[in-house]
Order: C-alpha cells, then structure tokens, then sequence
C-alpha cells in the first residue's frame, strides 16, 4: 500500500512539474537575449554624441563571432581562441569636438558610477590633462571574467566606449590589443558600418 | 508510571506529531517536533511509536477481488460477451492507457507538442550565412576593438594610474614597472 | 458496445478498492464480496449517467451507503460498535498518549495487528481512516462521499488515528504480559 501514498502525491508532482516546465520553456527562451548576460552593459544613450563628425559603431554578435572564428583567414591561433568564447562585442566611437568633450567626459563618469554600483571591477584608470581611460571587468563566482568595458576620452581625438561580453582572456586580449595597434578606426564616416543586420 | 508533566506533551504537540508522522505537517510544524523530540527522549519516543504504526499501515497488503467473482460480474452485467470492434479496440487502449488520466495526458501531450515545435522550428541563430566582405569587415572590426583595448592599456602604462584587481599583487609599483604587462602578457 | 469496454475499464481499476473498503467496514470477506458485486452491478445499470472523474466517488459512496445499510440490518453488532466507541471517546486524553517504548521495543507491528485495529474503530472514524489513509482519498472526496463536512473528516481522522494507537498500545500491552 506504499503506492497509495505516491498515488496521492503523484498529483502534486504532476502539477509541480507543469509549473517547473513552464519556466524553465521561459528561461530557454530568455537565454538567447545576450543584453541578460552580466558581462552586458548598456551604455545609454549615445545618439547625441553623433554629431556631423565621425562615429562608428561596431556589433559582433556570437552568431558572427562564431563564423569568424571558424573561417577567419587570421593565423594568430590565439584570435580563435578569443572569438570562441564571445557572445557580443560592440564599441562606439566618436570624434571629439569643442562642443561634445565635456559631455562625452560626463559619460564616462557616469558609466563608471554605474559599473562601480554593478560590482564590477575597474582594472586601469588613466587621467591626465589630454586623457580620461578606464577599463572595467566583471566577473561570475568562478572568477572568471565574463564582461570586458573600456571608456576612454581623448586619445588621438577619439572617445570610444567598448563593451565585450563572453568568456574573457585578459592576458591574451591585452596582448592582442598591443599586435593590432591601429591608432585610427578606419572608416570614420557618417555612416554606420553595422555589422549585424538585427 | 510517573506522573506527566502535562505542560510537555498537551493535547496541541500530540496533533502536530501525528500530523508530521503521518506526513500531513507542514515544513514549520515538521521542524519544530522534529526539533522538540531532539530534545525530550519522551518526545521522541512517542514520535517513534506514530512512526512506526505509520509505516506498517501503509505497507499494508490489499486484498484482491478473487477473479471468479469478477466472472460472475461480467455475466450478470455484460453478458460476458467481449466486443471485437476496431472502435472497441481502441476505446480499450485509450482506456487502459490513459484512464482517468485522459485530460492531464492530453493537456501535458499538448504542452510538450507546442514546446518540442517551438524548439524545432524557431529561426536558427546559428546557421545564418555571411557574405565574404561582411566575414572581412567583421575581422577588421574585431581587431580595432581590440586594438582600442590595447591601447587603454597602454596608456595606463604610460601615466602609472593603475588600480590593482586582486589582492595577490597588490603590491607598490616601481615607476619603470607596469603590473598589468604581469597580468596581460603572463609575466 | 463502448459501455461494455468503460464497464471493464472501472472494474479494473476499483474493484479492489471496493472490496477492501468493504472488508474493513463489513470486518469478512463474504459480505464484503456481496457488497462489491452489488456496487459493480449497480455501476453497471448506471454506465451512462456518469463520467469518469464522477465514477470513483460515486462508487466509492455506494459501497459505503450499502455497507452501513448491511451493517445497520445487524443491528446488534452496531450497537457492539457504538459502546466501543463511547468508551474510546473518553479514552482519548492527555494521558493516554504517554510513550510507552518498551511496549513498542520490538519495533514490529503485524500486518494482523493491524487490520485488527482498523476494525475496532468505530464505523465513523474507520471509514475515513481507510479513504483516507489506505485508499488515498483527499478530504474532499471524502467529504462528498461520506456526506459529511470538510471539518469533520479532518477531525475523525485525527481521532481515528490516536484511536488506532491506543488500540495498538492495548494489543502491545497484551503481549508485554
């Protein structure tokens, strides 16, 4: 007669489980939403700063990621290896005027109020007369490091403000960033050259 | 016997161990005789005793209806007689199967039809295809953002400003020294 | 043609729980058989007056409905019943339920122990004692079936469990001896 007592409480579990079932369709559905990710920041709005001189705007999403990662004709082993753990990579940039500097600086505080308040952690702040830079990094109870941001205002008359959000390798970002030292984005233009077409 | 102390078990700590013995308790009621007879042997004891008669009545045997009588049933119902129809058939299956339970199997069927659909036929995110000028534009980009990254490490180099992550190196840097090229470039 | 396979289909699945209800209501199996080939043969003439999630409670109510009419037919038995209970009733205090562990040292209770002690339970709370307990009915269902309050069966349950342990207190005493 032990089956009469799970008789009674095989309802109970059947209805628990609808409900478990439901949320976690709901969750499933919710996880392909990168902006949910702890690495994700939400610069605000950065509409303003697009004035009549150049802006750019890069968003790599994991999908496009993913596809560089495996058709990329780079050989540096360590840039696959970094695109395979990325689920976003975006970055702002725009030219710095007489009209926009203080307001773009007045961004950069802000968001540093606003990742300092988000537990996340500022690795470099740089402040000089010519510069403001700070980069932040958040990481999940493994300690490893799942969000990467850099706000930087004034060098070589840019501000840029970058997120990227995944499985993070410091050391090898950093080292990369070094090889690829570009000192203007190309194409600062009027247009916006999105990547993705979302 | 000695006599009990009747403030120990009154009237309202025996319902509420018969209550959690028989598993009707809830979670609060549950902790607090379990706790109550961690404490008191006598408590304890007698929450054993529910226990235990608990335990044997539910492991009790039924008595089955011996099959002759269910013979008799038949013949004083339906005649006996078993229907050979496809309908009868299936009937017999849905039945069988499914029985009281025909509309929680049909609603939970239909749950997980609609889910497993869902699942199958939404857009693919990974499977979308890039032209070749937008694969090299995106390699392109990739590196500039990086190269942004970089470059703020750099800089921070350059100026000394410098806020140490982890407390491991968290130690007075000598101005010709940049911790960073320690956590970047793996010292 | 689909009566017969719905007929079959109850059958299957309550037969047992009819005849058990019964065997601890009626205390022999000879009556309690007559009684499960009445509820089935009633269920039977009523095949189509009602739905499934109707049947269960419906025959579980007429198995209970005619064991209290058999029992009511054997009129001293029920008072036998009613004088047990009277005495129980008063039985049920503070002091009874004191523990007694050497009574209950062996740790084994018999399956005949057991049944025997359903049996003595008045007829109110033995009936819901075994919806309750061995047959899985919720207190709703036994509400309906039992035409009682919702109150009442929590109640009798209640009492129908501390009665089965005095019972069973009694019986271990016994054998202590």
């Amino acid at each position: 007669m032990l089956d009469n007592v799970k008789s009674r409480h095989a309802g109970k579990a059947v209805k628990y489980f609808l409900i478990l079932f439901f949320f976690l369709s709901v969750t499933l559905i919710a996880q392909d939403d990168v902006s949910k990710e702890p690495g994700y920041v939400d610069f605000g709005d950065l509409a303003k700063f697009e004035g009549s001189t150049g802006v750019t705007e890069v968003i790599l999403d994991e999908d496009l990621l993913s596809t560089l990662a495996e058709i990329s004709t780079e050989e540096d082993p360590n840039v696959m290896a970094i695109l395979k753990g990325l689920k976003l990579v975006k970055a702002n940039v725009f030219e710095i005027s007489d009209d926009n500097k203080s307001e773009l600086e007045a961004k950069v505080n802000s968001i540093d109020s606003k990742l300092m308040g988000a537990n996340w952690k500022r690795i470099v702040k740089t402040r000089s007369d010519e510069e403001i830079a700070n980069v932040y990094i958040k990481q999940n109870s493994k300690k490893q490091i799942v969000g990467l941001v850099v706000t930087s205002v004034g060098d070589d008359d840019e501000a840029a403000f970058v997120n990227i959000v995944g499985t993070i390798d410091l050391a090898t970002i950093g080292r990369l960033g070094k090889q690829f030292n570009i000192p203007h984005l190309d194409g600062v233009n009027h247009q916006k050259e999105k990547s993705d077409e979302n | 016997m000695q006599k009990k102390d009747s403030n120990k078990i009154d009237q309202k700590l025996i319902d509420k161990i018969i209550s959690v013995a028989y598993g009707d308790a809830g979670l609060f009621e549950r902790f607090y005789v379990l706790w109550k007879a961690s404490i008191d042997k006598e408590i304890k004891n007698l929450f054993d005793e529910f226990k235990l008669t608990v335990k044997t009545v539910r492991k009790l045997k039924k008595e089955e209806v011996s099959d002759p009588l269910i013979k008799l049933i038949n013949n004083n119902t339906t005649g006996g007689v078993q229907s050979k129809s496809f309908i009868s058939f299936i009937s017999k299956f849905f039945y069988n199967i499914l029985g009281n339970r025909a509309i929680p199997a049909t609603a939970l069927g239909l749950i997980l039809v609609i889910a497993a659909s869902f699942l199958i036929f939404k857009e693919p995110s990974q499977q979308r295809k890039y032209s070749k000028v937008e694969i090299e534009l995106a390699e392109k980009q990739f590196k500039q953002t990086l190269a942004i990254v970089g470059r703020a490490f750099e800089n921070a180099e350059k100026s000394f400003s410098l806020e140490i992550l982890d407390k491991q190196v968290n130690k007075k840097l000598n101005k010709g020294y940049y911790l960073v090229n320690n956590i970047l470039i793996g010292g | 043609m689909l009566s017969s396979v719905k007929f079959d289909f109850l059958i299957k699945q309550h037969k047992n729980r009819i005849f058990n209800y019964a065997i601890f209501m009626m205390k022999n199996k000879m009556d309690a058989e007559d009684i499960t080939q009445e509820v089935l043969i009633r269920t039977w003439k009523n095949i189509n007056n009602f739905n499934f999630n109707a049947a269960k409670g419906w025959m579980m109510r007429t198995t209970h409905n005619l064991c209290i009419d058999y029992l009511r037919k054997n009129k001293s038995l029920n008072y036998r019943e009613m004088q047990i209970d009277e005495e129980y009733q008063k039985e049920i205090v503070d002091s009874d339920m004191e523990s007694n562990p050497e009574q209950f040292a062996d740790k084994i209770i018999s399956d005949s122990e057991i049944k025997e002690a359903i049996e003595k339970l008045s007829e109110r709370l033995k009936s819901v004692f075994v919806l309750y307990e061995l047959e899985q009915f919720k207190y709703k269902e036994i509400s309906k079936i039992l035409d009682i309050p919702l109150n009442t069966v929590k109640v009798n349950i209640l009492r129908a469990r501390k009665q089965l342990q005095n019972e069973l207190k009694a019986h271990a005493k016994e054998r202590f001896k």
